[in-house]
């Protein structure tokens, strides 16, 4: 179920009237949220239930077994844990990369002139990947590792890790939750009759449900307005047929699907944020600015945080992080298989290697400056004794470092977004060909992507106030700028939106 | 419990925030309740509360006066065509400077622009056919000042256009401006005489067929020149292709690329997802299509859709359910409505079944809607319904993947099993592209229509559009006799036909001849009409002379939009030719003095197009005359110019080119009292030996005048001649 439609609307109606009229306890409240999470499931696939099922247990079957009291060997709990988690990220990979496999070594069987009539037994090829499949199994790992870590962690029973796995507002795709951001919410009252907590408490709902409808009002501009406007306008006909148009139009396309993505999943994130804040549950931001980053780095700290965390916390640190083994190495592989798990083309292995190449160049020029520019070797007192440098050469530095981040961030989105490696490299030579003549492009094009710039500076400031004058609106007032202002929205939106990018991954 | 708090408040907010949206999203709402309430009857009245609350509470029109600005703004302003930034830009400097003389000189701007809303009255006038003419001349007082208008709209497009080539003085745009806007499609297209004719295109000689025209432009009695009237042959055919997502996906991107690879077509792509006939309330497309049509008008429209057919109808609130009979009689009636309002008596449709479905109950109901279709586009003479349903099989049964001659499997449709990927688009393309060519085979052949084709033994004068040029381009022709002597024909006869019966099915070398700076392909009538022939008929080749501008140097001049006889050369004039005449491919290029010079300029650039060329008293270093023919208005001062000038020059490019690079054979020729020239070609001549260019260099008695050229003229052009022959 799309976010922006109107059963979704209708649905989470339902959500809130029976969350505020139902729920008295915590208890009941969580098996309402439960039925609700199936419900949303359901609708994206029934046929994926099951599926969503069994993710939860086997994240409540190693919790228990890695976390139950008394302590079971460490072999053991290392051995169920490895085992749990390998079992989800074979489910996964046979989701996402059967087809690939099948039809690939195919191939290579015949190259290498083996029989490959075995290969034809299995069963066809014809396999839909189930929504927001990669999210969840995420989310149950990064819950079934953080109990192997940390004993002191309770392991929770079956109905909750469901609870936390299929989330409603995040299941389909993201933001990716930690147990420890999640469970905390679903606490009782510290101390339900003191006047003052209830006065406090009352101040910090009307926020929340002021944010919460300020995230839903700039995730539905982001996608609604800019995301939808760009895909249609620019970016589906020029990365269809590239040679039609001019190197100015294929560059202005390159830009536009840089910013088109962001809104489609910063809308997104907003979206789901919003929807959380509404029921009272915070979910963690997946963007920062992410095109303002000054720095490959930068960049994978603002964007898809949520991802980027995660890969450092469960593969980059389980790989062993900076300390054990290569660093360099280490952040090439973790870079590698972030690309791979967006799917089984090479365009995403050649767009996660470039990030893991451009990761590691970075790091050597930081290690190089710190280490070599501004001391002998002392890394620790290098940093403090360093010369500040001139405000204005910082500046220059960093807007260099922008310019070529941003730059390597655009490019590289070129072969996350076309169809094949060839077709992303036609669009490279067809920039680069400068004066190509062709097709040019709607005005509005440079003012979506100039819109969408802007937002990485000012949004946050926007969004701050937007959400004031909501919390401090009379309710009236307040009901009718945030109807007039989605209505107004949803005016400047084609009719049916498109799908999300992000759900197919 | 603070969750629980949270919800009963936003609650609140959100009820009522959704139920105001139910009114401001009336324009998509209201269809949708329209429909499902004739399912389940428990939503009429709740479409009716909301009808009735919505007008007397004023938010309906309240929602309607938002749409209608925010779509305002954002489609019907001037953003919505497609421009690229720069040239835009330049446009609005243009516009800028134009004001700004509009001040100081109120009166010259407006006569200037009389001038031209008179020139663009008068071309579509000549155009026309002769009772338009008197048509438009009626209603020319009437719409003057709408006329006006229209000319200054040409005007920001023709500075548009400009900017495109790079113009960058004031004055050559201000110049542009009174040039009458005929051929500039677009905005010919668009001005409201053209509207007033027929809506069938008018060609630039009175098309359909006018006598009246011949005899205007027939040459005195006596000459040997005789005027054959050609059609434009092979106009540009626009092609529209539409559809729902099985055009936006698969077959639609992969036919659109590979017609859009042709130079002869205007292809354009216009669909929506999710739409179909039998949800107006979502898409109209019988609207929609009309409002196309307008814009695009094609010659050939292309079909696809239905996949989102397989739904019921809802007529006035009855409801048609699928897979009964009334909705097919509906379904059918709505088809035959559609491709009616396609066809206009010309226009070819091409109407693509939906490809085979993977699953139920897609897969019977598209069948049915398919055939449907079929029995629709057989009401239309020219439409025809290319079924794909056996495609994209195997056994006759619906398969995602494929394997290739390598044995290679290959998807073919998306996961969903309804959609086509590029690779299945690829195969339905290659079955639908054959019918396609016919249809586009039978709109050019239309094109060529009755009329008095050249004739062998004789000199010819043809006129045809150049697109380029933005004029009539005349060449002079001498065709081979052959045994079977055919003098001019009394009867328009059918060009093709006509050059086929007169020539056989044996092809010619084409003799290219340029002219010089004051001339014309006249010239070569004049003064060497009947020896011209003589070569013609002792060879076995064709001999072109095309009439170019005068002093326009066959180059692509930056300065001025009009004079770009290279490329009119290479790009119009030897296609027009060998797409006409039996040319065997093999063609050389000679020319004398100016001519010289753009012999050997196109010789040495186009090395798969000429064999061989020639100069004859040629212009070897436009350098040296660079204050002299008015070189410098067509590539402007050398002094800040000087690469475009060595570009063109052809002692720089005997400097730069290799022999292996160039034509085989190269022929220079000059007089020894040739004052002009003389000096530069033995310059020429030393440099082409430095190279190592075998080249045939003559130095003969003669100055720089006819005496000298009809000696050596037919000399060059036999040795050019027996060369191709060779080959």
């Amino acid at each position: 179920m799309n976010f922006v439609t109107l059963n979704f609307a209708l649905f989470f109606l339902c959500v809130l009237i029976l969350f505020s009229f139902s729920a008295r306890s915590v208890k009941t409240h969580k098996i309402f949220l439960l039925c609700f999470n199936l419900i949303f499931y359901a609708f994206a696939g029934v046929q994926f239930l099951p599926l969503l099922l069994s993710v939860a247990f086997i994240n409540y079957v190693s919790a228990k077994l890695t976390n139950g009291r008394p302590l079971k060997k460490a072999g053991f709990r290392r051995f169920t844990v490895c085992f749990c988690v390998s079992l989800q990220i074979l489910l996964l990979a046979f989701y996402k990369y059967y087809e690939f496999f099948i039809l690939n070594t195919e191939n290579l069987l015949r190259l290498a002139g083996l029989d490959y009539s075995l290969i034809g037994l299995l069963p066809s090829v014809d396999i839909l990947l189930p929504v927001g499949l990669s999210f969840y199994i995420f989310q149950g790992i990064s819950y079934a590792v953080d109990r192997y870590r940390d004993t002191g962690l309770k392991a929770l029973g079956y109905f909750d890790v469901l609870l936390f796995v299929s989330f409603f507002p995040t299941v389909l795709a993201g933001p990716i939750m930690r147990s420890s951001q999640f469970f905390p919410q679903f606490a009782e009252d510290p101390a339900p009759d003191d006047e003052e907590y209830k006065k406090l408490e009352k101040k910090y709902i009307d926020a929340d449900i002021a944010e919460g409808f300020a995230y839903i009002l700039s995730g539905l501009f982001k996608k609604v307005v800019i995301a939808s406007y760009l895909s249609e306008h620019i970016v589906r006909d020029v990365f269809q047929n590239p040679d039609f148009y001019s190197s100015e139009t294929v560059l202005a396309a390159m830009y536009a699907y840089a910013m088109q993505i962001f809104c489609d999943f910063s809308g997104y994130t907003d979206l789901a944020i919003g929807i959380g804040r509404l029921m009272g549950i915070k979910i963690p931001q997946n963007f920062s600015a992410p095109y303002l980053a000054v720095s490959l780095q930068d960049f994978w700290r603002r964007w898809h945080i949520s991802l980027s965390t995660w890969l450092r916390d469960y593969l980059y640190i389980t790989l062993g992080g900076n300390r054990k083994g290569n660093k360099y190495f280490n952040l090439f592989i973790t870079m590698t298989l972030g690309g791979l798990w967006h799917g089984s083309h090479l365009r995403f292995l050649i767009w996660g290697m470039a990030h893991g190449l451009g990761l590691i160049v970075n790091h050597a020029w930081k290690t190089l400056c710190t280490n070599k520019l501004f001391s002998d070797g002392k890394e620790k007192s290098a940093k403090e004794n360093a010369p500040k440098p001139h405000p204005v050469l910082h500046g220059i530095y960093s807007f260099f470092g922008w310019l070529l981040t941003f730059h390597t961030v655009c490019v590289l989105w070129l072969f996350f977004r076309a169809d094949s490696t060839e077709s992303a490299l036609a669009m490279l030579r067809r920039i680069f060909a400068f004066t190509a003549e062709g097709d040019g492009y709607s005005l509005l094009v440079p003012a979506a992507i100039l819109i969408t710039m802007l937002m990485q500076v000012f949004g946050k400031y926007c969004f701050n106030g937007l959400a004031l004058t909501l919390e401090k609106a009379w309710l009236p007032v307040k009901i009718a700028l945030i109807a007039l202002l989605a209505a107004i929205i949803l005016k400047m939106g084609p009719d049916g939106v498109l799908p999300f990018i992000y759900f197919q991954f | 419990m603070k969750i629980c708090k949270v919800s009963r408040k936003s609650l609140l907010i959100y009820a009522v925030v959704f139920f105001l949206m139910l009114f401001f999203e009336a324009q998509r709402l209201n269809p949708l309740l329209e429909r499902e309430s004739a399912k389940y009857p428990f939503l009429r009245p709740i479409q009716e509360f909301l009808t009735e609350t919505g007008e007397k509470s004023g938010l309906y029109a309240l929602s309607s006066r938002m749409y209608d600005t925010v779509s305002a703004v954002s489609q019907n302003s001037l953003f919505s065509e497609n421009r690229s930034l720069f040239p835009v830009l330049q446009t609005w400097l243009d516009g800028m400077q134009r004001r700004l003389t509009a001040q100081s000189g109120q009166n010259s701007t407006q006569t200037a622009e009389q001038n031209t809303a008179q020139n663009t009255a008068q071309n579509t006038a000549q155009n026309a056919a002769d009772s338009a003419e008197q048509n438009t001349a009626q209603t020319q007082p009437a719409e003057n000042s709408a006329l006006q208008k229209e000319s200054l709209q040409n005007q920001a497009e023709r500075s548009q256009t400009a900017s495109r080539t790079k113009s960058v003085s004031a004055e050559s745009s201000v110049q542009k401006t009174a040039v009458p806007a005929q051929n500039s499609g677009g905005a010919a297209k668009e001005s409201a005489e053209q509207k007033s004719l027929p809506p069938y295109k008018q060609n630039s000689l009175g098309y359909p067929f006018n006598t009246d025209l011949l005899e205007k432009n027939q040459y005195p009695e006596g000459s040997d020149i005789y005027h054959a009237l050609m059609p434009d042959f092979g106009r540009k055919k626009t092609v529209l292709l539409i559809g729902d997502s099985m055009m936006m996906e698969g077959l639609g991107p992969t036919l659109h690329h590979r017609l859009r690879r042709r130079d002869n077509l205007d292809v354009y792509r216009e669909g929506k997802y999710s739409s179909g006939l039998s949800r107006p309330d979502f898409y109209d497309w019988p609207k929609n299509l009309a409002a196309m049509l307008e814009k695009y008008s094609p010659d050939l429209l292309i079909m696809s859709l239905g996949a989102n057919d397989t739904q019921d109808i809802v007529i006035d609130k009855k409801r048609y359910f699928i897979d009964t009979k009334p909705w097919a009689e509906i379904y059918l009636q709505r088809s035959k409505d559609f491709i009616a309002l396609a066809d206009n008596g010309r226009r070819h449709i091409v109407w693509v079944s939906l490809p085979v479905m993977g699953k139920e109950p897609y897969f019977t109901r598209t069948r049915l809607i398919s055939r449907l279709q079929a029995e629709a586009s057989r009401t239309v003479p020219n439409a025809s319904f290319v079924n794909i349903e056996h495609l994209l099989t195997e056994n006759g049964r619906y398969t995602t993947f494929y394997k290739d001659k390598n044995n290679q499997s290959i998807r073919l449709r998306s996961q969903d099993l309804i959609h086509v990927s590029n690779a299945g688009g690829e195969i339905l393309t290659d079955y639908v592209l054959p019918e396609v060519d016919r249809h586009l085979a039978a709109l050019y052949a239309e094109d060529v229509p009755q009329s008095y084709p050249p004739a062998a033994g004789m000199a010819n004068r043809v006129t045809f559009t150049s697109e380029l040029r933005r004029k009539q381009a005349e060449y002079f022709i001498w065709l081979p006799q052959t045994d079977t002597k055919i003098s001019a024909p009394k009867e328009p006869l059918n060009v093709q036909k006509a050059i086929k019966e007169q020539l056989g099915n044996s092809r010619f070398p084409v003799l290219y001849l340029l002219h010089g700076a004051t001339g014309s392909g006249r010239d070569f009538a004049d003064n060497l009409g009947k020896s011209l022939q003589k070569i013609a008929d002792g060879k076995k080749v064709i001999i072109v002379a095309p009439s170019c501008e005068p002093f326009g140097w066959y180059v692509n001049s930056p300065l001025i939009a009009e004079n770009q006889i290279a490329d009119f050369i290479t790009k119009e004039l030897v296609p027009h030719i060998d797409s006409l005449y039996p040319s065997s491919g093999k063609r050389s290029i000679a020319g004398l003095s100016m001519g010289g010079h753009g012999a050997l300029l196109l010789g040495f650039r186009n090395k798969s197009l000429f064999r061989s060329m020639a100069g004859i008293s040629a212009v070897m270093d436009i350098r040296v005359h660079k204050d002299s023919w008015k070189i410098k208005s067509l590539l402007g001062e050398y002094e800040q110019n000087q690469k475009i000038w060595d570009e063109n020059s052809v002692l720089a490019l005997i400097g730069e080119k290799w022999p292996a690079t160039s034509p085989k054979q190269i022929i220079v020729t000059t007089g020894t009292q040739d004052n002009l020239v003389l000096e530069e070609n033995r310059r020429a001549q030393e440099l082409f030996r430095k190279r190592g260019f075998t080249i045939d260099y003559t130095e003969a008695e003669g100055t720089h005048s006819w005496d000298f050229w009809r000696r050596y003229i037919p000399q060059v052009l036999e040795k050019q001649a027996d060369y191709l022959n060779s080959l």
